[in-house]
């Protein structure tokens, strides 16, 4: 060997082969831990670390890490038992027993009591709507021993089952009884569940990172994973998010390797993604997300329902979808009032909003009467599909021949803004475009939208006493087929007073690198599964 | 000087309660709520008040205030309202990244700037000169986000030499530590370096034409001498005027870079809270930014006097 092939071999190739500069080598250590990390680039920052306390997504998937549930649904949203072992009816439909599976226990090892079950379904129970429409049935609970309770109600509710084991916020999920003892309104300060992951509360950065550890002692159900129902398996022995707010950054870190799993990459980058051979793309969520335009039925024009019929007759959901994504694998017009994967999904009495004609708007709204009032629309600006969607909403209101007007703002001041009940000049508003997924619009216990109580419906206060009464009706029906009927019946009664106005929906993709193994489709973030090779 | 310090750091406390006040009405007087954003979507208007009622957001503005003031006077800035973590602990926590990542960048400004300002300024006209002219319109008319995706770019994405984001802190070695930084400091140095070679040139142009150079110059004085010893030091106070001005223009760029990094640091954190309207958190960095610069200033006004011993307090 001379002096140059010496020199070209140490100071040139080494650091080639490695592919990095020769004072900056990387570390095998870390490349041999990486293997049993996953990296995911989080959507939006985990704050709060009590998925009971607070909806925000990112505390939901932080809970189901970290928790377990008594009962869980499947992909077609039928319950199953998950911590439980099984459940009875008995007394004619008013009381459940449900045992517990053996060997549950906590991260600090204690065991899962029927205590801590009760506890955690009446704190969950004053805060979640299907929770609190529960809690309406609720006679008493009644520790049988620590693997076994009993739930009595005052009279029978079919959908008990459903309501522990659902996949929206808030889920039931359960919790140590002193963390379930806390307050509903005040946060839970420890971060002790049952499971497959443990939190490590010490390397937690809000906003910045947040770890988990596999725990060892959690025993995952036989089953074959079905949506959130079945086995979680924690399949690598820790798993890390970043929260990785700029959406370019996010996709090289995920083509560079130095992430693993990307939950949420913006649409436009889709394609791109598409086009690395190392990434795999798919729609995970099978129920997708979906767009709504919300109207303020407490003021003019959209108090009087005939200007809301107008308008929707005027709305093309196309259009709106378009604006937001132009691959079209990726649109699905939705003409129901819940989700495609609902098992109440259906277009009855869905024909005002297909039919999508202006000329035909512009004479329903002259025959409703509009005389100019002011129309203000809350753009949230941060979200470009809501803000292209807002801007749509705009001009088809405007070729309408409405007054309108788009207010810019950010979430906050949206959140904010949509309390008003004023008139649009004294701080009001009369629409803005919203999104929930599938999950959330699965069956009238959830929807929030649908809800019709006037002062205590969701922002925008649509009051119909009769979609009310139906809802009450889906709640006490016997069965699947009774529940279905009421169901559609309140569909039916919706699409003529218009809380809303469906956009239809996109789906929701993720990406990740090919080396990862078990990705199942799932309505919620669900890591567990999820291996690495 | 010992007094000019004492006096310089008393003023401090009026200025910092002014930008309290300052902060506080400002946040008061923005749109949003954080009891509606933490409260989610499906929050009856009962749970919302409830939860507004429990942080406290239902007070009188006056009487949130005094609390506030208090316990800053008491040495605590808060919990945040999202995650009920003490604010001095979050700040706490993203301190290290961007102190470094401001550290990095000001040693890499000051090694770049100077002697290239100082080499334009020897050269005047010449080739240093007008490339400097170039580096220095090229640095100042970048934006730090484009450049930050051009750098990213070309040494992370397509060399791989280096990280994408992230960042190692000090304690997991100096290796993944520098690896992390040095990409975010390049980028958020090209304006600062161009700012400080191009107030280094001028400056020393000034000086080169004063009498006492021309006298070296005549004596047979080595250029360099010149260059270095005589005239660099007298030079020194724009620049050093510069250098601690520029701190602000840094923090400000930093916000950016940090994001475009995913650098957990004080800018993400103070962007995070701003969006969820976190108000303890936005009132505390704020407060500490201004603490901070005001003490820069403070310790360039110190260092004029080790510069120019003309300057005395």
């Amino acid at each position: 060997m001379n002096r140059r092939n010496f020199l070209h071999g140490t100071f040139l190739a080494a650091p080639l082969a490695a592919g990095t500069l020769p004072f900056l080598g990387r570390e095998t250590l870390a490349q041999r831990t990486a293997a049993k990390t996953l990296k995911i680039i989080h959507n939006g920052n985990l704050a709060s670390l009590d998925p009971i306390w607070t909806t925000a997504p990112p505390t939901k998937d932080y809970g189901f890490l970290v928790f377990d549930q008594l009962l869980a649904v499947d992909s077609k949203y039928a319950p199953h038992p998950q911590m439980a072992e099984g459940w009875t009816v008995e007394d004619d439909g008013k009381t459940y027993v449900l045992g517990l599976r053996e060997g549950l226990k906590f991260h600090d090892n204690e065991p899962v009591r029927s205590a801590d079950c009760i506890a955690s379904i009446q704190r969950w129970g004053a805060r979640d709507g299907f929770g609190q429409l529960m809690m309406k049935f609720m006679d008493t609970f009644e520790v049988v021993d620590d693997r076994k309770f009993k739930i009595k109600l005052k009279k029978p509710f079919a959908l008990l089952p459903a309501a522990l084991g659902k996949s929206n916020s808030s889920q039931c999920f359960i919790m140590p009884e002193r963390m379930a003892k806390v307050d509903p309104m005040k946060q839970v300060t420890e971060t002790i569940g049952s499971g497959p992951y443990r939190f490590l509360k010490e390397e937690f950065v809000s906003g910045a990172k947040a770890a988990w550890a596999k725990f060892d002692g959690y025993i995952p159900r036989k089953e074959p994973v079905d949506s959130i129902s079945g086995g979680r398996t924690p399949a690598v022995d820790r798993i890390e998010w970043s929260f990785i707010s700029d959406p370019s950054t996010a996709m090289a870190a995920l083509q560079a390797g130095e992430q693993d799993y990307w939950d949420a990459p913006t649409l436009d980058l889709i394609q791109v993604l598409k086009g690395d051979p190392n990434i795999v793309v798919s729609a995970r969520n099978p129920t997708g997300s979906y767009f709504m335009l919300q109207l303020n039925h407490a003021q003019p024009p959209f108090n009087n329902s005939k200007m809301r019929q107008a308008l929707a007759m005027a709305i093309d959901q196309n259009d709106f979808l378009k604006s937001a994504v132009s691959d079209p694998s990726l649109i699905r017009p939705c003409y129901s009032y819940y989700g495609g994967d609902s098992p109440y999904a259906g277009e009855a009495g869905a024909e005002i909003v297909k039919v999508g004609k202006l000329n035909q708007a512009k004479i329903a709204l002259k025959e409703a009467g509009y005389a100019g009032e002011k129309v203000v629309i809350l753009g949230v600006m941060e979200n470009p599909v809501l803000a292209a969607m807002a801007q749509v909403a705009e001009d088809v209101m405007r070729r309408m021949g409405m007054n309108v007007q788009l207010v810019a703002m950010d979430f906050a001041t949206m959140a904010q803004r949509r309390t008003s009940r004023e008139p649009t000049d004294k701080g009001g508003w009369s629409a803005f475009v919203t999104v929930w997924t599938g999950s959330d619009i699965v069956n009238p216990a959830v929807h929030q939208m649908l809800r019709a109580g006037g002062p205590t419906a969701w922002f925008g206060w649509p009051n119909d006493p009769e979609m009310e009464a139906l809802r009450d009706q889906w709640a006490n029906a016997a069965g699947l087929e009774e529940q279905k009927k009421f169901a559609t019946a309140l569909q039916v009664q919706a699409f003529k007073t218009l809380p809303y106005i469906p956009l239809g929906s996109l789906v929701q993709m993720v990406a990740y690198r090919k080396n990862l193994t078990g990705v199942f489709p799932c309505p919620v973030a669900a890591y567990w599964n999820i291996g690495k090779n | 000087m010992v007094g000019y310090t004492v006096r310089r750091l008393l003023i401090a406390v009026p200025v910092m309660g002014i930008i309290a006040l300052i902060v506080f009405s400002l946040l008061y007087l923005t749109p949003g709520d954080p009891a509606m954003v933490l409260a989610g979507d499906q929050a009856t208007p009962e749970q919302i008040a409830k939860i507004r009622t429990s942080l406290g957001l239902d007070q009188a503005p006056h009487v949130r205030f005094v609390t506030w003031l208090w316990q800053m006077v008491n040495g605590d800035l808060g919990t945040s309202i999202f995650s009920g973590e003490p604010v001095t602990h979050m700040i706490g926590q993203r301190l290290q990244p961007t102190f470094s990542l401001l550290m990095l960048s000001v040693l890499l400004s000051v090694s770049v700037g100077v002697p290239f300002g100082v080499a334009a300024a020897a050269q005047r006209g010449g080739w240093t000169d007008r490339a400097l002219t170039f580096f220095t319109t090229f640095g100042l008319s970048l934006p730090s986000f484009i450049a930050g995706y051009a750098i990213a770019f070309v040494f992370a994405t397509t060399l791989k030499w280096l990280p994408v984001q992230g960042f190692v802190p000090l304690s997991d070695g100096v290796q993944p530590w520098l690896r992390n930084l040095i990409l975010p400091a390049v980028t958020l140095s090209l304006v600062y370096s161009a700012i400080i070679a191009r107030v280094t040139r001028a400056s020393m142009l000034e000086v080169l034409s004063e009498d006492y150079i021309r006298t070296a110059r005549a004596k047979g004085v080595a250029p360099w001498r010149i260059l270095f010893r005589h005239a660099l030091k007298n030079a020194a106070v724009p620049v050093i005027t510069i250098i601690g001005i520029g701190i602000a223009t840094l923090i400000g760029s930093a916000v950016i870079t940090e994001n475009v990094f995913a650098i957990p640091g004080v800018g993400r954190l103070t962007v995070d809270a701003i969006l969820h309207r976190d108000y303890p958190i936005i009132q505390g960095v704020v407060l500490m930014l201004s603490a901070a610069y005001v003490l820069v200033n403070v310790a360039v006004d110190l260092c004029y006097t080790l510069l120019d011993p003309r300057i005395r307090y």
